[in-house]
């Protein structure tokens, strides 16, 4: 299969103005500019000089969740939890992110615990969650709000402050630690579900992904997981332009999102579509969710548009939505380019992929055509 | 005050200026044409090209009624305690110094359509303000836009926890008949000179009158006809918001000449009754002849509601993308919006004689790279909006 007279945005600072892709079986086999392109067949996609760009990667959302199954609320700390347990494979919402282009996200439990459970990145098109996964690519964490109103005002626990979440949070992370000190001294009694889906995160391995808008919070995430010593990313990171130089510095990347919402509480107080700028200037990482369904996921797109009219390079906006959004998600071997041996996901535009005009002509994922 | 040298869509028609002015002066436009009518002289403000356009007229919201970052005590939306509350006026619930509303302003939006919310049958008085301004009495240039009426989901939920009716569809239809059928009896002693008083039931005059329309929140299909079947018996005078449902009965729609605020177009589909939310619904209406405008339903902050009104951009955008002409979607959310609120005689158009309300856009307003330049609104430069 090939997708030909195409406009190849490859996002690894390589661009064919007059070129193609072949896939084969679900994967890149090569790409190039038209004058090495073999005779197109009647079963390739003309392109007509349109853009073609991977596929867009949703970096934080719960598509695929009925709303009660999103946060197992009954108790803040539930590493054992697994969101593939809850995804609804044919969920509709899946087919209208795929016609916008997107063909992969994160998709993570819910923010209300403060650690939630194993966020799944997962292909949009697949008939079992068993075909869409492709791997487990963080922990979900929450700071501020969330936690705080579902367990300490709600259900009279602790965390009824922002210091109780933090204090839980570091005992989880404590008693990781020694259970894996433990079991390497084959002195472990018995197996703790909890504990041992937090191995890859006292490891190094598996980063957290912690909710978080105010800045304050965002900077508790970074000095939790800096005694720790373990990974994070911060999701959300409404007041992240606040301390953008220390997400820079401290080398934590951001998950943006969802842009396209109004600030609908106080600790969303300091967000600004323009505060991306700030982040990009500060030379962070980022890349975008939408939380959907807080807003929809086929809006994904759009969210890293409003930031162009603000003064985000063009380019840039398009890399965080596939290249940096893959790399955030440690799936870089797989997703976010075009490049031979990567998965054949691919989307194929009549202008250039973030116009609000743009209408998509076709969308691949793993090499198979679902628009 | 002029501004020279601008793409001018007066929004009057198809008019354009290509290399245009607008002049005003006290507030309201006094002219506009091409540059060869005038000479430029000093104190002009110089467009260097940019695309001038009457400022947007957002429909349908609740801008200011639950600020940005509010909590519940800050929520003045819905006045849950009675579905029946056509006495309330959105006027007194607007918080003007709602980030949102200087958000609205920046991006161009210089009218707010604000209505109650739509957790009640009858919801109370719709006003249309400017989003310029320190106090609501100064910002309000239409107290009595007509009468905000809900069906649907919100009227209903959360389901058990209420004690009056409604708690069913039914409930809600039998509950719009009986208030109305109150109103026109009490109307009906009004008019014979009978000395009564009912505050419900005098906001409701306008409307059982036939001089003021009510706007229904109307989503699903079903809920759309019933709300038909009861303006119908009543003789009332109808705009519909929303009519997510409207793509299966547009013939119906067409023939009973309704008037529709369409929107929000993309990003609200977590509910079963918005199901229908797409930026197609604009392209079918005009394909059908059917009259209507094109709200973002911009909110503010407590209530989860869709699209923030900076972002109209993308929201016009998806809808040219799907096929509806660019000078309709702009006009949109300008005259059409004006026309289907009764304030045209004001504001949506670059005419001589109305309010100096306009947007200086760097490009097209609906491209993703376009920046604003400048608004004015009543002929003041939204400066003091950081503009």
């Amino acid at each position: 299969m090939m997708i030909f007279n195409a406009r190849v945005l490859t996002m690894e600072n390589e661009h064919f103005d007059f070129g193609f892709v072949r896939f084969e079986n679900g994967k890149i086999v090569s790409l190039g500019d038209m004058a090495d392109a073999p005779a197109p067949g009647p079963d390739d996609f003309d392109a007509a000089r349109g853009y073609v760009i991977p596929g867009f990667i949703d970096a934080h959302c719960h598509t695929g969740l009925y709303i009660y199954d999103i946060t197992e609320t009954t108790e803040p700390v539930t590493p054992q939890m697994r969101v593939i347990d809850s995804v609804e494979s044919g969920n509709p919402d899946f087919a209208d992110a795929v016609k916008a282009g997107i063909t992969a996200g994160a998709i993570s439990p819910g923010s209300s615990n403060l650690i939630g459970g194993e966020i799944a990145l997962l292909k949009f098109a697949g008939r079992t969650v068993e075909e869409m996964f492709v791997r487990t690519c963080g922990m979900k964490g929450a700071l501020g709000a969330n936690p705080i109103e579902t367990h300490g005002r709600e259900a009279k626990r602790i965390p009824y402050t922002r210091m109780g979440s933090a204090a839980l949070l570091r005992d989880a992370f404590t008693r990781a630690q020694r259970y894996a000190k433990a079991k390497a001294e084959d002195r472990a009694r018995e197996t703790d579900a909890g504990l041992e889906a937090l191995l890859p995160v006292i490891r190094g391995e598996l980063p957290m992904h912690f909710h978080a808008h105010r800045s304050d919070d965002i900077m508790t995430a970074v000095r939790i997981a800096g005694e720790f010593n373990i990974r994070c990313a911060v999701v959300h990171a409404t007041g992240g332009h606040v301390v953008a130089d220390k997400l820079a510095q401290a080398e934590v990347p951001v998950i943006l999102g969802p842009v396209l919402f109004p600030n609908c509480k106080p600790e969303m107080d300091e967000g600004e579509a323009a505060n991306i700028n700030a982040l990009d200037r500060a030379g962070a990482d980022f890349c975008f969710g939408t939380d959907a369904q807080v807003i929809r996921g086929a809006d994904l797109p759009v969210s890293a548009a409003v930031a162009i009219s603000s003064g985000l390079d063009e380019m840039r906006a398009l890399r965080a939505l596939t290249r940096d959004a893959a790399r955030i998600l440690g799936a870089s071997d797989r997703l976010g380019s075009l490049q031979a041996g990567k998965d054949a996901d691919i989307a194929v535009f009549d202008d250039f992929p973030l116009s609000y005009t743009a209408h998509v002509k076709a969308v691949f994922v793993d090499g198979v055509r679902r628009c | 005050m002029r501004i020279i040298n601008a793409f001018v869509q007066t929004m009057e028609g198809d008019e354009t200026y290509p290399n245009g002015y607008v002049a005003f002066e006290h507030g309201k436009i006094t002219d506009a044409g091409p540059m060869e009518e005038i000479a430029p002289r000093a104190g002009d403000y110089d467009a260097r090209g940019g695309f001038l356009m009457p400022g947007m007229v957002e429909a349908h919201c609740q801008l200011g009624l639950s600020p940005e970052g509010g909590l519940f005590e800050q929520s003045d939306t819905d006045e849950t305690t009675d579905s029946v509350s056509p006495q309330l006026s959105a006027l007194d619930g607007i918080y003007p110094a709602d980030p949102a509303i200087g958000k609205a302003l920046r991006a161009g939006v210089t009218t707010a359509v604000i209505s109650p919310g739509s957790a009640n049958v009858l919801g109370g008085r719709i006003v249309a303000v400017k989003t310029l301004g320190r106090c609501v009495d100064d910002m309000v240039f239409e107290r009595n836009v007509g009468m905000k009426l809900s069906l649907g989901e919100p009227v209903l939920a959360p389901r058990g926890t209420r004690t009056k009716p409604p708690v069913t569809r039914m409930g809600a239809a039998a509950l719009l008949r009986e208030t109305f059928a109150k109103a026109l009896a009490y109307a009906d002693k009004k008019d014979a000179g009978e000395d009564v008083y009912d505050q419900k039931l005098e906001a409701l005059y306008p409307v059982v009158r036939g001089r003021k329309p009510v706007y229904a929140r109307v989503f699903a299909k079903d809920d759309i006809l019933t709300f038909l079947r009861v303006a119908e018996e009543f003789r009332i005078d109808y705009v519909l918001l929303h009519a997510f449902g409207c793509a299966d009965i547009l013939d119906i729609l067409k023939e009973k000449r309704a008037r529709i605020i369409a929107g929000p177009l993309m990003s609200w589909d977590d509910r079963l009754e918005r199901k229908g939310v797409s930026p197609a619904i604009p392209k079918l209406l005009r394909e059908n002849g059917i009259a209507y405008a094109i709200s973002m339903f911009s909110a503010s902050g407590t209530l989860r509601l869709p699209v923030p009104v900076w972002f109209n951009a993308a929201h016009i955008g998806a809808a040219i993308r799907e096929g509806l002409p660019e000078i309709d979607a702009l006009r949109a959310v300008t005259i059409q919006a004006a026309k289907l609120c009764g304030i045209d005689d004001r504001v949506g158009s670059i005419r001589p004689g109305k309010d100096a309300d306009l947007a200086l856009y760097d490009g097209k307003p609906f491209d993703y790279r376009t920046k604003t330049v400048a608004v004015w609104c009543g002929g003041a430069k939204a400066e003091a909006a950081g503009v």
